[in-house]
């Protein structure tokens, strides 16, 4: 009996073990696309409807052709993965919802090919789920490019010099208020100093005392 | 003499600092992964330097006064100590700053982030022991004791992030504690920053220093009047 549970007890831990293990460099690949998706998305949000189509220069596509390249290339990569056909569709027209909504769904069939992948088979596919990664890393970037030729951070980026800002007042915060305590003990002292010199003068032969310690 | 010797600190460390600051935030580069955020290290990592660097003198000045048993060593440990916590303080809040960003936590109880907490809270208590004592020599006596006792745990802050691999902190950065250093002309600010703060932290150290003997004046004057 005890032996059965001892062994019952193992086997439940070795599969739980085994369980944990499984799928990590999956899950690790679908947290980057996420963590892409939403990158890319926060630029994408961070232009004005009205500057989807600037463009830097006259030979450059204009910031909605890129993310639409760009929603173009992620389905051709993974349809390549799955071996189907790339559900791609070029929109008529380039709205900031309409391209938005067409890179979201780009990520999403990325996110569910990966959600798809076995841990046996990833072997055969690496190259081509890392490749895709970096290419939409690369498109996001450029895209990041695009904001800061018009002056224009994401919202994370203003976040982030947000936080910069009270990293900066909260050290010179500190720092003043230790100058402006070392000035009030500085008086204190001064003022103590001449009460006490002023004590001794007082209690000194023919003079009377006024002053306490 | 010390008036003037403040004064110029203080003219050289204004001129630093604005210098400094313009570089910092106009010149300098983004950086790839934390764009301009990582220009908090340009306070953080100088902040740390200086605490740690004060502490060990506070040490040193312990011994001093423990082996000479002389009170003036005493005002030379309190001072450096109180400025050095000021700084640790600084330290800890630009870094829990830059965690929430980094980390998306305020605070992690990693070992760097740990040991330099105890750190704070260690000298802090010899603050506040200080104002317990009354004794001039007794309190020189314990707090000598206790800035030793501390300054372990200062070397612990400082090789935490050797001894822990798998500290969440990043390790040595910078080429002088064998790290790969940072990109071409990004790493001078960050000395000149040092110089600033640490002008800045003497002429603060020499004020707190006029004051603690201010203070044993007081003391002496009022023994001397209560025995009149």
């Amino acid at each position: 009996m005890k032996r059965r549970f001892v062994i019952a007890v193992g086997m439940l831990i070795a599969l739980t073990f085994t369980a944990a293990g499984q799928n990590t460099e999956v899950q690790d690949l679908a947290k980057q696309w996420a963590s892409l998706r939403d990158a890319t998305l926060s630029v994408a949000k961070a232009m004005p409807d009205d500057k989807y189509s600037f463009r830097p220069g006259a030979n450059d596509p204009s910031f909605a052709e890129l993310l639409v390249k760009m929603a173009d290339n992620i389905d051709a990569q993974f349809a390549e993965i799955t071996g189907q056909k790339s559900p791609f569709a070029r929109p008529e027209t380039l709205g900031a919802e309409t391209v938005q909504k067409l890179v979201s769904e780009s990520f999403d069939y990325g996110a569910k090919t990966i959600g798809e992948l076995k841990e046996a088979g990833l072997d055969r596919l690496r190259a081509k789920v890392l490749r895709a990664l970096a290419d939409a890393a690369a498109y996001r970037g450029q895209a990041e490019t695009y904001l800061k030729a018009k002056d224009m951070v994401t919202a994370e980026e203003a976040d982030r010099r947000k936080f910069l800002f009270y990293g900066f007042l909260a050290a010179w915060l500190l720092v003043c208020l230790y100058v402006v305590a070392i000035s009030l003990r500085e008086r204190r002292l001064r003022g103590e100093l001449d009460r006490v010199k002023r004590l001794i003068e007082n209690r000194e032969p023919g003079k009377s005392e006024n002053v306490s310690l | 003499m010390r008036q003037k010797v403040i004064l110029l600190f203080a003219v050289v460390a204004a001129g630093l600092l604005a210098w400094d600051l313009y570089k910092i935030a106009y010149v300098m580069p983004d950086e790839v992964q934390q764009v301009p955020f990582y220009k908090i290290m340009y306070f953080h990592v100088p902040s740390g330097i200086l605490s740690l660097s004060g502490f060990f003198v506070a040490m040193l000045a312990s011994i001093g006064y423990l082996w000479r048993k002389d009170l003036r060593y005493d005002a030379v440990a309190v001072a450096v100590t109180e400025v050095s916590l000021v700084f640790a303080t600084v330290l800890l809040v630009t870094g829990s700053i830059w965690a929430r960003v980094a980390w998306l936590t305020w605070w992690n109880w990693e070992p760097r982030l740990t040991s330099m907490l105890i750190c704070w809270i260690l000298y802090a208590g010899y603050l506040m022991l200080r104002r317990a004592i009354d004794e001039p020599h007794q309190r020189a006596r314990l707090s000598g004791v206790l800035s030793i006792f501390a300054f372990v745990d200062v070397i612990i802050v400082w090789k935490s992030i050797e001894w822990w691999q798998q500290n969440l902190h990043p390790r040595p950065v910078l080429k002088v504690r064998g790290g790969s250093g940072m990109s071409p002309g990004m790493e001078a600010p960050m000395w000149w920053n040092l110089l600033a703060l640490a002008l800045i932290a003497t002429i603060l150290m020499m004020l707190r220093f006029r004051q603690e003997n201010v203070k044993r004046e007081i003391e002496s004057l009022r023994r001397y009047a209560h025995a009149m």
